[in-house]
């Protein structure tokens, strides 16, 4: 009754990326991650050296130091920049870890079902009974804090989701008429994953994925807060935080604010972002 | 057709395949879906399956491409047992029993284009060069009266009528000695449904295709089928050939469904039949008569067992009193025996 | 082209007349497609009129039209509908409503599109009872256990206190029935009530409706795609093709002499015939982007001449009913 439209959804050739850049750049959740990304990638290379003293401790924000100086004459500013590079890749590369074990396991256990199913859920459900932070604070705790072994704990309590996110989402594809007709062509279990199966769940999962990096973000600025996260002097926003709250009292409150500021964008952001995700995958199905 | 071939092309022997669900209060239930069916389709012959839903007539064609485990029985195909192999053993033989689809917009990926979706079936055996792909593609897509530049497109840009042309013409790139076709038009404009059938049935003349229907549309059948089993809450009630189950219907069941369906033609003989009530998996544990709640004709000799029995050559009725006393639920009464071939 | 604007054949005034009704859809502020060109349609009073046609053909758009219940982006750009004598289109939020119920009454294709999941089935109707009457409590719930018995569904006074879900499809659909015909409408439109269902328990549930609507002096508006279902129920028929009616009148008669050459394709393609072929319309459905310049049939009709091309054929009056097609 309605006409339908439809999205061309082809691969863009190099004169359709343009208006593609375009496209994704009237996005406010596109264009804040945008930047984001771009202070991460290219701000260190602007600012003062993070770990250097510039000048008076403690100075109020000003035009010098636009988010002041902490205890030991550091450039706040300088260090908050520098930390972004730091969280986004951990984040980043914590989420990554966790979709790349997460989604393919939790395919496998919908599309195969029985007991290996069983055992992947009872499994994650193991895990997803400890609160996460707990969890993470436990293994850093008995592991000793550092990089690698943040990335592996943060990416670690983050596979369940996934596992169980791809699991719920493939579990009614299995049973789908274009999967069966796969499978009378002839088509190997593995092919029909990577195929049919996983292309047709890879939107949920990277709608996922921005909020995992956010989590990812606050989980290891929560581990930095409480000292079993990256340690000092290494520029980390939660770390930031925990450094200048004892001068909170005092009324130097700039210290953890603007770290705590940072945390809050960049997770606000990526949730944002991971809701356009999700509207333009119901944008692209509804019109079917 | 029939005629020189000396073995079928498959055989269903007691098949059974049983569900397990649950009911509202969370109680498992084993549903047996299919309860005891037997038949065999020969080359270049439609048999069909017709009943309601719910009757189980899908879940035999899914259980016969191996789509889902049967519980027991046997499906012979080509002389060769196929329940019990395995899928990796299964896949050569994948070939020779395609399926289309009810809804043909469910049965192609959504993202991919119809070119991709055809690939898929055109590199079965990996016998064809990519070429020969390609080439063998655009053949079959042309041989279902479509040009092939509509294989660029994606599923949600074509048109149902169109989109079902497709799915036959997929499967049939294989060369498929088989064709299940699942309620192949009902998801169709009633315009279109001809288009559908008239290409299905011209294909089998060209290609010596067998068929496996299965529709709740008795036209659709009329139209198409050899041979008709008529299915009630997993069993046959009524087998036999096109006219004598559109003519010569003996079971209530069946009876009741062509006089539901008020086609113009053929007339069937006897009284027309009204069945009251609904289908109801409720009816499922009974030993005897599972119409009985609803048949106008039903007295306490329904509940024994009722076994298919023969009432004219070919034609086979699960109602004792089709057979023994048929004048008393409106049918007239049958030849005599030596008429009978 | 004829310029014979259709004109009023019946004697008593009609209890629904819908008169060149033109609905689009809108993105933005301009018009993407019109899926009913100048729909001209009347349904006398106690009188049961089957509203035939495919998908796309406008047939459910025209009844949501009627009810005031259009989806989303679509708009009337044209057109009357008169309800017993009343405009319907422009009329306020408030007078629809209080229409719905005592004057028109719908029934979907899914019955528990209508009922309330997690209301109970004769709790719901008695409210609709009390809204539109002064009974209470007490006479309302007896009233609608009285309702639910007439449409046969069986211990009604024990399933009245049952939801929805716990009613099987043909169950669900009588419940339906019995909600619509709660308050007595003069109007019932019934949008493909048996599709989902299987053929015994369709014609159950048909027969059901033309007897309820019969025993009430109500007047049906039937909607569905089976020219089949047309001809077991309805008194009157017409046929809807590409957001027009091609062709109108007694079921019997255009059932057995249609008089528009779709009509005729429709029939044949309901038709039984042998010989493993069936007919089929060839061609597909227009799609109404624009409004339409030429008869919409015209390119898949075998009658198709010059002068089908000449412009929209309008309904007219022959013998006993209105064709829209310049040949008839």
């Amino acid at each position: 009754m309605t006409s339908r439209t439809f999205r061309d959804r082809r691969t863009p050739t190099p004169s359709q990326l343009g208006r593609l850049v375009r496209e994704v750049l009237r996005t406010p959740a596109y264009l804040s991650i945008a930047i984001i990304v771009l202070v991460a990638l290219v701000g260190p290379f602007l600012v003062r050296d993070p770990l250097g003293f510039h000048g008076g401790t403690l100075t109020a924000p000003s035009a010098e130091f636009w988010f002041g100086t902490d205890q030991f004459g550091r450039d706040i500013f300088a260090r908050v920049v520098h930390a972004a590079r730091l969280d986004l890749w951990v984040g980043l590369i914590a989420a990554a870890l966790a979709v790349v074990v997460g989604m393919p396991l939790g395919a496998l256990g919908a599309y195969r079902g029985g007991a290996f199913d069983a055992l992947l859920l009872r499994v994650s459900e193991s895990f997803q009974a400890f609160p996460t932070l707990l969890l993470a604070l436990g293994i850093v705790a008995a592991l000793g804090p550092s990089i690698p072994i943040l990335i592996m704990v943060i990416a670690m309590v983050n596979v369940p989701v996934y596992l169980r996110l791809t699991r719920s989402a493939v579990k009614p594809l299995v049973d789908s008429d274009f999967v069966l007709a796969a499978r009378c062509a002839g088509k190997s279990q593995a092919t029909i994953l990577r195929r049919h199966i996983l292309p047709n769940v890879s939107e949920i999962v990277f709608a996922q994925f921005s909020v995992n990096v956010a989590w990812a973000i606050q989980i290891l600025a929560a581990l930095s807060f409480v000292g079993l996260g990256v340690k000092l002097p290494t520029a980390e926003w939660g770390a930031m935080v925990r450094d200048g709250i004892d001068y909170m009292y005092y009324g130097q409150w700039w210290i953890s604010l603007f770290p705590g500021l940072a945390i809050l964008a960049t997770v606000l952001t990526l949730n944002y972002l991971s809701d356009e995700i999700r509207h333009g995958e119901r944008d692209s199905i509804g019109n079917r | 057709m029939r005629e020189g071939m000396t073995s079928p092309l498959l055989e269903v022997r007691d098949l059974v395949k049983d569900y397990i669900s649950r009911d509202a209060k969370l109680r498992q239930r084993v549903v047996r879906a299919v309860d005891g069916v037997s038949f065999e389709v020969w080359p270049s012959e439609t048999f069909a399956i017709v009943g309601e839903s719910g009757s189980g007539k899908s879940t035999v064609g899914r259980v016969i491409l191996k789509l889902t485990d049967a519980t027991e029985g046997h499906v012979s195909l080509l002389g060769k047992d196929i329940l019990d192999l395995g899928e990796k053993e299964f896949r050569p033989m994948r070939r020779n029993l395609q399926m289309v689809f009810q809804d043909p917009l469910a049965a192609f990926d959504p993202r991919a284009t119809i070119r991709s979706s055809l690939r898929e079936f055109a590199e079965f055996g990996g016998e064809r060069t990519s070429a020969q792909q390609d080439q063998a593609i655009d053949e079959a897509i042309r041989n279902v009266g479509l040009s092939p530049e509509i294989a660029d497109r994606r599923p949600a840009e074509v048109s149902g009528g169109q989109l079902q042309r497709l799915s036959v013409a997929r499967s049939l790139l294989v060369e498929p000695r088989l064709l299940f076709l699942d309620e192949p038009t009902s998801s169709l404009d009633v315009s279109i449904r001809g288009q559908i059938v008239n290409l299905l049935t011209g294909l089998q003349e060209t290609d010596h295709l067998a068929f496996l229907l299965v529709a709740h549309d008795l036209r659709v059948v009329y139209a198409m089928a050899h041979r008709v089993a008529v299915m009630y809450l997993g069993q046959f009630v009524e087998v036999g050939t096109r006219d004598q189950v559109y003519r010569q219907a003996a079971h209530p069941y069946t009876r009741g469904l062509l006089e539901a369906a008020q086609l113009e033609e053929p007339g069937h003989i006897g009284e027309p039949v009204r069945l009251s009530g609904e289908i109801s998996t409720d009816h499922l544990g009974s030993p005897g008569c599972r119409l009985m709640p609803r048949c106008p004709f039903s007295e306490s000799k329904c509940a024994e067992p009722q076994p298919l029995r023969e009432t004219r050559a070919g034609q086979l009725v699960r109602c004792w009193k089709a057979v023994e006393a048929p004048v008393s639920i409106g049918l007239p009464e049958p030849p005599p025996p030596g008429e009978r071939s | 082209m004829t310029g014979n604007p259709a004109s009023p054949v019946t004697e008593t005034p009609s209890l629904l007349n819908i008169e060149n009704l033109t609905v689009g859809f809108r993105t933005g502020r301009e018009v993407a497609s019109m899926p009913l060109q100048g729909v001209n349609l009347r349904v006398p009073r106690a009188t049961r009129m089957s509203l035939v046609g495919e998908s796309g053909s406008g047939k459910s758009l025209t009844a949501s039209a009627v009810i005031g219940m259009l989806p989303g982006g679509a708009e009337i750009l044209r057109g009357s509908i008169r309800l017993d004598g009343e405009e319907l289109i422009g009329a306020s939020k408030q007078r629809l409503r209080d229409l719905r119920g005592p004057q028109i009454a719908i029934m979907f294709q899914n019955p528990r599109a209508s009922l309330n999941p997690v209301l109970t089935v004769g709790g719901q109707i008695a409210e609709v009872i009390r809204t539109h009457s002064d009974a209470g409590r007490r006479e309302s719930h007896h009233r609608a256990i009285d309702l639910l018995d007439q449409m046969g569904v069986p211990d009604a006074r024990r399933r009245a206190g049952d939801y929805v879900h716990q009613y099987s499809g043909g169950m669900a659909q009588r419940a339906a029935l019995a909600m619509a015909l709660s308050c007595q409408p003069d109007l019932l439109i019934a949008d493909e009530p048996t599709t989902g269902l299987d053929a015994t328990l369709q014609q159950q549930v048909l027969e059901l409706v033309v007897e309820q609507v019969s025993d009430r002096g109500a007047s049906l508006l039937l909607i569905t795609h089976d020219i089949a279902i047309a001809r077991q129920t309805c008194e009157r028929t017409a046929v809807m093709y590409a957001g027009r009616v091609m062709e109108s009148g007694p079921t019997a008669s255009v059932t057995s002499s249609p008089a528009n050459p779709y009509t005729t394709a429709l029939l044949r393609a309901f038709a039984t015939v042998d010989e493993g072929r069936m007919y089929a319309i060839p061609g597909t459905v227009p799609t109404l982007l624009d409004p339409l310049a030429e008869c919409p049939f015209a390119d898949r009709c075998p009658n198709a001449a010059e002068e089908c091309r000449d412009g929209v054929p309008e309904l007219r009056t022959i013998a006993d009913r209105e064709v829209a097609c310049v040949k008839a």
